[in-house]
């Protein structure tokens, strides 16, 4: 086959993958190697949906002998199928790296023969890049569940970034729908990982010269929408994957229908961008916010609000912590208030040093006056003197999201998000 | 009457201009000496651009006000804004009043004019760290062309010099016929008029090869022309590979 062809099948395959961002490492050149990774990542396009490109995605092989139901590649479905050598994913990241299409490769598959054979072949991907080809660029490993520790060991001394998907929320979830996989086969490399990171980081700070291991740390990404679980449960289970295994970034995937007529999978998913977007915000808010999942969502609100962002809902709940003052609340105040994010809180503290702010001050500072004006004051003066009333205040709220994302005001429940579910969720998450 | 100082649109230029308009009272101007001049009652002064004076305003400005504030003023001026070089000027002013912190103090009507201009410039750069471009030409060289809003050509070039660094390869703006050149070692900035390149053999397939990435990695079902937009503006499409007609 052209390399045309299984490149165009290999995208196709792995374009539901959402965690390919090339952040999270900073590396200056190195004499005689190719390439430099930046911090906060670069966008080096933007496809037809409005996603950023920046590494090169795509699946070394789509070839699977394991059958997840949610899966495209599993086994007893009928697609093309394809395989890239391992000399060909390096001959393309190294072209079009020097044509700066990409940032760098990230190199996932499916399941070919064994987990062992499959990270075989793409720790030989990894290594060849890097001694071979010299790249210095950027490479995000998705490490394949139940191959051998030592493959794991010697991919991640070439790896930027390694993730294994947590897949789904819960062990009934991964039994029912991915049968060939256990919740154990996931988290012991994680541990893995986890482990070696820190290990490595007390070698460097003795020996300089000690080997790096995924200097821009591992991420995961679970199916949003395939199964009940709630979205309470969901960033429970997300607080616990950065608490334990010390994650960079846990990914929401929205589930997109492959089968008809499952018994257990929707045939259909309302919304799912958009409930994949709000669990994002919830996740920034638990990363950069200091919020908790419990202060999020409990028992009594186990969904996110589709309407309105996770922070003006919070804040909705909690009249009591406003109008927050602009010239003398502390950071991690500012931050609460809905319109402001890290940026304008901390342009505000910059600022507000030299003169007390005012009102028309604070668009410059990057603040979202529409949403902030309810929920601040500058100087003891309010600027929106509406009760505090949720009923007053969130449909004026809501009217303001971006208009993309308004949902249409049919009411919508669980279940028509979730239409051909039918097996009550468990709660037993992926982790103790 | 205002007075107006015209310099020769080099940053060392303005910087001199700065020099000669700073202790001036009342209504001052600087402009480049190729920008149509709206004043008709000024009082209007050429400057001679002397590199030894512009580096003692420099020094002072990075000894005194730090390399944030430079980096501030460098990029603000860029930007092009025709006001600009008066904008930097009440902004230094302010600055060597109130030191080294008056460049946080973005609230501020001499602070916010240059903020804005570099935080633009700033954005166009990080964009074009991605959106550039480069294709193998016969001789092995790669040749990337782009037609930035800013001047950014000087401030793009550091980066692929150390991302790109053992390839040889040449950044053009061919809007300003300015190019940035790089031998493996040391880049360099000189005059480039638009030129015609024959590309290598291999170069029309990796296009091939991206183009076909490009369509096959976006979601059909959730197409966003908006949202594609919205992040990579129309202006910079003429010259990206992947987007085609
Ligand atoms: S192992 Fe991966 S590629 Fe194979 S069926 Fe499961 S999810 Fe799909």
């Amino acid at each position: 086959m052209e390399w045309q062809k299984k490149l165009e099948i290999l995208a196709d395959s792995a374009k539901y993958d959402v965690s390919c961002s090339s952040s999270g490492t900073s590396r200056g050149k190195s004499q005689g190697m190719l390439g430099t990774a930046a911090a906060a990542g670069i966008c080096h396009s933007w496809s037809d949906d409005g996603r950023c490109i920046s590494l090169l995605k795509i699946l070394m092989t789509n070839v699977c002998v394991y059958d997840c139901a949610y899966c495209v590649n599993r086994i007893s479905s009928d697609v093309p199928r394809a395989t890239l050598s391992p000399t060909e994913i390096v001959d393309l990241t190294l072209n079009f790296y020097r044509r700066n299409y990409i940032e760098g490769l990230f190199l996932s598959s499916a399941v070919l023969v064994s987990p062992d054979h499959t990270m075989e072949r793409m720790v030989e991907v990894v290594k060849r890049l890097r001694t071979e080809g010299k790249f210095n660029g950027y490479i995000h490993l998705k490490a394949i569940p139940g191959a051998d520790p030592r493959l794991i060991a010697e991919a991640g001394r070439y790896a930027d970034r390694m993730s294994l998907n947590i897949e789904l929320p819960t062990k009934r979830s991964l039994k029912l729908l991915a049968p060939e996989k256990n919740p154990e086969t996931i988290t012991a490399p994680m541990a893995q990982i986890r482990n070696t990171i820190l290990e490595t980081r007390s070698d460097q700070n003795k020996f300089k010269k000690a080997p790096s291991f995924v200097p821009a740390g591992q991420t995961t990404q679970m199916i949003v929408g395939a199964t009940g679980e709630t979205d309470h449960l969901l960033l429970n289970l997300t607080e616990k994957l950065y608490q334990r295994y010390a994650l960079k970034r846990v990914y929401f995937s929205a589930y997109v229908p492959v089968v008809q007529n499952h018994p257990v999978l929707p045939g259909q998913v309302e919304h799912p961008m958009l409930r994949e977007h709000r669990l994002y915000q919830a996740d920034w808010l638990l990363r950069f916010y200091g919020y908790t999942a419990g202060e999020l969502l409990d028992e009594l609100n186990p969904q996110l609000d589709l309407e309105l962002d996770p922070k003006c809902q919070w804040a909705l709940r909690h009249p009591e912590q406003f109008p927050v003052e602009i010239n003398k609340a502390d950071l991690m105040t500012l931050l609460r208030v809905p319109g402001i994010g890290p940026v304008s809180a901390r342009r505000i503290l910059k600022s507000r040093r030299f003169s007390a702010l005012r009102p028309e001050d604070l668009k410059g500072l990057g603040v979202v006056m529409k949403r902030a004006k309810y929920f601040i004051q500058c100087s003891g003066k309010k600027i929106e003197t509406l009760n505090f009333e949720t009923r007053i205040l969130r449909p004026l709220l809501v009217s303001e999201e971006p208009l993309k994302l308004q949902v249409p005001s049919s009411q919508l429940s669980f279940f028509d998000l979730n239409p051909g579910l039918w097996i009550p969720p468990s709660k037993e998450l992926m982790l103790r | 009457m205002m007075q107006l100082f015209l310099y020769d649109g080099s940053f060392e230029g303005l910087m001199c201009a700065i020099a000669s308009a700073y202790r001036i009272q009342g209504d001052v101007a600087i402009q480049k000496n190729d920008d149509p001049a709206p004043l008709l009652l000024a009082h209007v002064q050429d400057v001679q651009t002397d590199s030894a004076q512009a580096s003692k305003v420099i020094e002072a400005i990075v000894q005194k006000l730090g390399m944030e504030t430079f980096k501030r003023v460098s990029y603000a001026y860029f930007s092009e804004i025709p006001e600009i070089g008066t904008d930097i000027l009440h902004f230094l002013r302010y600055a060597f009043k109130t030191g080294p912190s008056a460049v946080e103090h973005l609230a501020h009507p001499a602070v916010k004019p240059v903020f804005k201009a570099s935080w633009r410039v700033t954005r166009e750069v990080h964009l074009m760290t991605g959106l550039l471009r480069f294709s193998e030409t016969k001789s092995g060289i790669y040749y990337g062309c782009f037609e930035p809003t800013y001047d950014i050509t000087t401030l793009l070039a550091p980066h692929f010099a150390s991302r790109l660094s053992d390839q040889t390869w040449v950044l053009h703006d061919v809007r300003r016929h300015l190019a940035a050149f790089y031998d493996q070692k040391n880049w360099w900035l000189a005059e480039l008029e638009p030129t015609i390149q024959s590309y290598s053999d291999e170069e029309e397939f990796y296009r091939t090869l991206w183009q076909s990435y490009f369509k096959h990695i976006a979601i059909e079902s959730r197409r966003s022309t908006e949202r594609q937009r919205q992040h990579m503006p129309k202006k910079y499409w003429k010259y990206l590979i992947e987007i085609k007609g």
